[in-house]
């Protein structure tokens, strides 16, 4: 009769057989906390004036929170090992012969085994949790507020070792070969990741109007709740933080989205029933076999071999010269389809002579590939031209490339770097409504479909009418971002090129700017939701720079007085008046002095912003201040390159110079970059009449044509600092002195 | 008692076992033969619980083996190529097997670990290929079970090894209740251990007759008759199974029991009649060639 505690037996036999596996899962635990713990307390203790935080915030939340995506690295390793170590014997016809002999069931036999491989993993984990918590009381870091952190550590990094553990226990299961199950491992723990990469390139190459969701921190992974079926796709979005949106919530420590942690564990409760099935209804004979199940042969090929056909024309693309080439990518398709095919097919009978088995899934296989891309090349979806009805709208978030571009990185503190992008920000915050030129201009791009055109070089190009008509016109082609907030809680993103060149467009264009909702919506400056506390404001005019400490009371006042003018801003002025200077409100590190973060970027001043510009006078900045001739001691002027298309016009061009057909190579034109200085005083007064700071034109150069590209100002002052001067400086369209011309 | 009823087995599109019938007693020694391919180690998978038929059923003591711990209990399975546990010695596996079948006699187990001069803590992966069939046997028969399924065990085994085996096999069957199934493709090893044979070809079973009803009922006479019609009107009488004439004299193989067969012939008082021992395969000839079959192409 079978022992009462022939379970425990099962399990302590299996550890005992392969040892090796939790002993390498120890060393590489130990590499991964304690050493890991140590090398950080170190630095901590040297370095403590660079760490906002004592020591045992930093340890709670930074090595037992924000960082677990390292041990979970291990975690998965750690699963795919025991996973394939413990199940492996399913593929060896002896091994199968000896143990599905046993008098034991084959239910207790896997719950056995599977047990074993957890414990495998969580003994040796557990014990390096207790040896850091060690190491952490030596240096008086742990405290209760500790435990629950501890615990949760373990307990996700349990979770994620049975989600990635059970995957590989399906794939061992599903194939009756290693070399296979080691492949079919892979292709399960990415699938869904890959799926998702390969929507969006799809659709990004194939739809003019695409661009991935918002919600999380540039990550396409998480761009689509569909595809969270593999283990890499979960455990990304796990770790993934969402596009935060208050500088309040910015601050705070990271957190494990916990949420998502319900979805982690139902995942691998469902992974490890499924693994149990696979293995009850796998029959012995299927060891040495590539695949155990025959009728899952056709499903696999067809899901393995029609998203790698796209992959392989992707790659074919990117190792072209022009990664848009549609021939390339269908080469690339088709080459790539054809060879995973037969690869597959020999995959499946272990043998060349079955390379070319199997037409009819062929042919399937092909079909189902076309009819893909046919889908995405032709847009049979309507995606590109997909515009909401009015009555399904509930509101609509605009961003306008260009226009009051937001800073992207914000160092939030030493855990992290907050990106906010001015799309991301505006998409989560504008709400546009009653304004019909918002629809009318999103209905008029999207039935334009307006794109660059992209000329293939020849010599003597940038000479013909039909290049210059072109990339004239194209100068005007901007970019419009929209976010359909519709009615039933669902978000539809598009991006449109308009022209602006375009009287219609510019009217309506105006319609959206002018609109007070689109200015408050557009910055976090203006949100009173932020509730941002800056140390100083930036401000910048033409000729100097400084800056403003700000009390709450002058920050409340600044900005309350800036964003009164802002909001009566035009497009209109925007196109046609030159700035007279910037500011920027900014938070200074409090362990770095170095470090600035700023969620405002340069916001500019225009000469119809008089409170604004007198307020910061009173402050103690005049941005109207000019210096004199006399106040100069040496002016620079250098004149860039003569020919206007030779910067960037090509889409295969970064590169000041032409292209050579002949051998692919780029000759870097001879520098006609020519410097002259001047001393004169009526020249130099001359020149300060008619300059403007080079830094004003970046937020808006894209609509305002209002500076000379031609020439770079340096002004040289002779009594002030030199660090304390604008010394980039362009001329004003249009006044350009004579002498310089 | 081990029942199989009309079952079948493939592998893909190869059939392995056809609709194979067979009846496997308690207490005897059943030998089951067949050329390489012929679905005897199949078979024995089945019958161990290892493969699951497609269709059919096999019963062991009325009940079925598949998916059934309290069976398996009863059987152990030495297979063609034995697994042994990476690094593991004999004791090592003693203990493993310990841990399945409560009845594991680990005493006996050393003591015929001495007796078969194989080092207990020496690992196994530096045993030969004999002394591996030897641990397995004597793993198997220590492991206390009823039924003992070897396969191909006896090919790795010397003759003396071999004589010691069934030795073993006859004290255990003396001793408890014991029933050895033996699949392999040598009918000479068989012949002097086995009760009952199965003869297994292309996934069926040819026949299956107890050894001793077989050879108690076939016989080889050599009979020298006084004339030809005396000699036409004995051999009219008995149920010959194979006949070879040599001059005058007659070599036959008869059905029938030895006395009823010689009484048959001193009716005619023949010039010479004697009764010849036949061995096991030219039993096993006889009878196929009855049904068609050449057993040497069979078994060879």
């Amino acid at each position: 009769m079978i022992s009462r505690n022939l379970f425990i037996k099962l399990i302590k036999q299996d550890i005992k057989k392969r040892i090796w596996c939790p002993i390498l899962i120890f060393v590489m635990c130990f590499l991964a906390l304690e050493v890991r713990m140590l090398m950080e307390l170190e630095e901590i203790v040297r370095y403590p004036h660079l760490y906002s935080y004592g020591i045992i915030v930093y340890i709670r939340e930074y090595f037992f929170g924000q960082n677990a995506v390292n041990m979970s690295i291990i975690a998965c390793i750690a699963a795919f090992l025991c996973g394939l170590s413990g199940y492996a014997y399913l593929h060896s016809k002896v091994q199968l012969d000896l143990y599905h002999s046993l008098p034991v069931s084959r239910s207790q036999f896997f719950w056995a085994r599977y047990l074993s491989g957890i414990l495998q993993f969580s003994v040796p984990f557990v014990l390096n949790v207790a040896v850091c918590i060690g190491i952490a009381a030596s240096r008086k870091a742990v405290t209760a507020e500790m435990i629950p952190a501890v615990l949760s550590f373990i307990g996700i990094q349990t979770i994620i070792f049975v989600l990635v553990y059970s995957v590989t226990v399906i794939a061992t299961g599903l194939t009756g070969n290693l070399i296979v199950s080691i492949l079919g491992t892979g292709v399960l723990f990415v699938y869904s990741t890959g799926l998702e990469l390969l929507t969006f390139w799809m659709s990004e190459h194939f739809f003019d109007t695409y661009v991935y969701n918002y919600k999380y921190e540039g990550n396409f992974v998480c761009g689509s709740s569909i595809w969270f079926f593999s283990p890499l796709s979960m455990i990304t979005k796990f770790f993934s933080r969402p596009v935060i949106m208050t500088m309040s919530d910015a601050k705070k420590l990271f957190k494990y989205n916990t949420s998502y942690i319900g979805v982690l564990i139902v995942a691998a409760v469902l992974y490890s029933l499924a693994a149990y099935i696979i293995f009850m209804k796998r029959a012995s004979e299927s060891a040495g076999k590539p695949i155990a199940f025959r009728i899952a042969e056709p499903v696999i090929k067809t899901m393995v071999v029609i998203p790698l056909a796209f992959f392989s024309g992707f790659f074919f693309c990117m190792i072209s010269y022009n990664t848009s080439s549609e021939e390339w990518f269908l080469f690339g398709v088709i080459f790539g389809f054809i060879v995973i095919c037969i690869l597959m097919e020999i995959i499946y009978r272990m043998s060349l002579r079955g390379a070319m088995m199997h037409k009819k899934q062929f042919l399937f296989n092909a079909a189902c590939t076309a009819l893909i891309f046919v889908i995405f090349r032709y847009d049979v979806t309507g995606y590109d031209t997909y515009v909401p009805a009015d009555a399904q709208i509930q509101s609509c978030a605009v961003s306008i490339s260009e226009l009051m571009p937001l800073s992207q990185n914000i160092q939030v503190s030493e855990f992290s770097t907050h990106r906010l992008g001015a799309t991301e920000y505006r998409m989560a915050n504008m709400e546009l409504k009653g304004n019909p030129s918002v629809m009318t201009l999103a209905r008029k791009a999207a039935k334009e479909q307006l794109k660059y055109h992209y000329f293939d070089y020849y010599e003597g190009i940038e000479n013909s009418s039909e290049y210059i008509e072109i990339t004239e016109r194209q100068k005007q082609y901007h970019w419009i971002e929209y976010g359909f907030k519709l009615s039933n809680g669902k978000t539809i993103y598009r991006k449109y090129m308009i022209d602006v060149a375009d009287a219609d467009t510019i009217d309506l264009l105006s319609d959206i700017f002018n609109d007070y909702d689109y200015k408050i919506g557009s910055t976090p400056v203006f949100n009173d939701g932020w509730n941002i506390d800056f140390d100083f404001v930036r401000c910048e005019s033409n000729f100097k720079i400084a800056d403003i400490a700000l009390t709450p009371q002058i920050q409340s006042k600044l900005i309350e007085t800036y964003q009164k003018e802002y909001t009566k801003l035009t497009l209109d002025m925007v196109m046609h008046t030159v700035p007279t200077g910037t500011i920027d409100f900014v938070i200074n590190s409090e362990n770095n002095e170095d470090l600035y973060t700023s969620y405002s970027g340069e916001m500019l001043v225009y000469p119809q912003f008089s409170e604004t510009i007198a307020l910061i006078k009173d402050y103690g900045f005049d941005m109207l201040e000019h210096p004199t001739a006399e106040d100069v001691e040496l002016v620079r002027v250098r004149s860039i390159n003569d020919d206007p298309y030779a910067y960037g016009h090509f889409n295969h061009s970064p590169y000041r110079g032409a292209y050579s057909g002949i051998n692919n190579t780029y000759d870097i034109q001879e520098d006609k970059t020519v410097e002259y200085e001047y001393t004169d005083k009526e020249q130099i007064q001359q020149i300060l009449d008619s300059v403007v700071s080079g830094g004003f034109s970046w937020n808006i150069r894209q609509y305002a044509d209002l500076f000379d590209d031609r020439y770079i100002v340096d002004i040289q002052l002779e009594k002030r600092d030199r660090n304390n001067s604008s010394s980039y400086q362009q001329f004003i369209k249009g006044k350009l002195p004579a002498f310089i011309q | 008692m081990i029942t199989a009823t009309n079952v079948t087995k493939h592998f893909g599109e190869i059939l392995a076992v056809n609709d194979v019938n067979v009846t496997i007693k308690s207490g005897e020694v059943f030998g089951l033969i067949g050329t390489n391919g012929a679905g005897k180690s199949t078979f024995l998978r089945m019958a161990a619980g290892v493969l699951k038929p497609d269709s059919g059923k096999i019963l062991v003591d009325e009940k079925p083996v598949y998916e059934n711990p309290s069976v398996k209990a009863d059987i152990f399975y030495i297979s063609d190529d034995q697994y042994f546990l990476p690094n593991a010695t004999p004791r090592d596996m003693a203990s493993f097997y310990q841990d399945y079948y409560a009845s594991f006699d680990r005493v006996r187990f050393d003591e015929m670990l001495g007796n078969f001069q194989l080092k207990p803590n020496r690992r196994i992966n530096t045993f030969s290929k004999g002394m591996k069939k030897q641990l397995s046997v004597l793993l198997g028969v220590c492991a206390n079970t009823k039924y003992l399924f070897c396969d191909e065990t006896f090919d790795g085994l010397d003759p003396v090894m071999r004589q010691v085996v069934k030795s073993i096999f006859a004290g255990e069957l003396l001793e408890r209740d014991f029933t050895p199934i033996i699949a392999s493709h040598n009918l000479r090893e068989l012949e002097d251990i086995c009760d009952c044979v199965g003869i297994l070809h292309q996934g069926g079973v040819l026949m299956q007759k107890d050894l001793e009803e077989m050879k108690l009922n076939i016989h080889n006479i050599q009979c020298v008759f006084q004339n030809q019609e005396e000699e036409k009107t004995a051999l009219g009488l008995l149920d010959i199974v194979k006949s070879e004439k040599r001059g005058s004299l007659n070599n036959i193989t008869v059905r029938g029991s030895e006395k009823e067969i010689i009484d048959k012939i001193n009716t005619f008082s023949p010039v010479f009649a004697e009764i010849l021992p036949l061995t096991l395969e030219e039993i096993f000839i006889s009878e196929t060639e009855v049904v068609g079959y050449d057993i040497k192409k069979l078994i060879y």
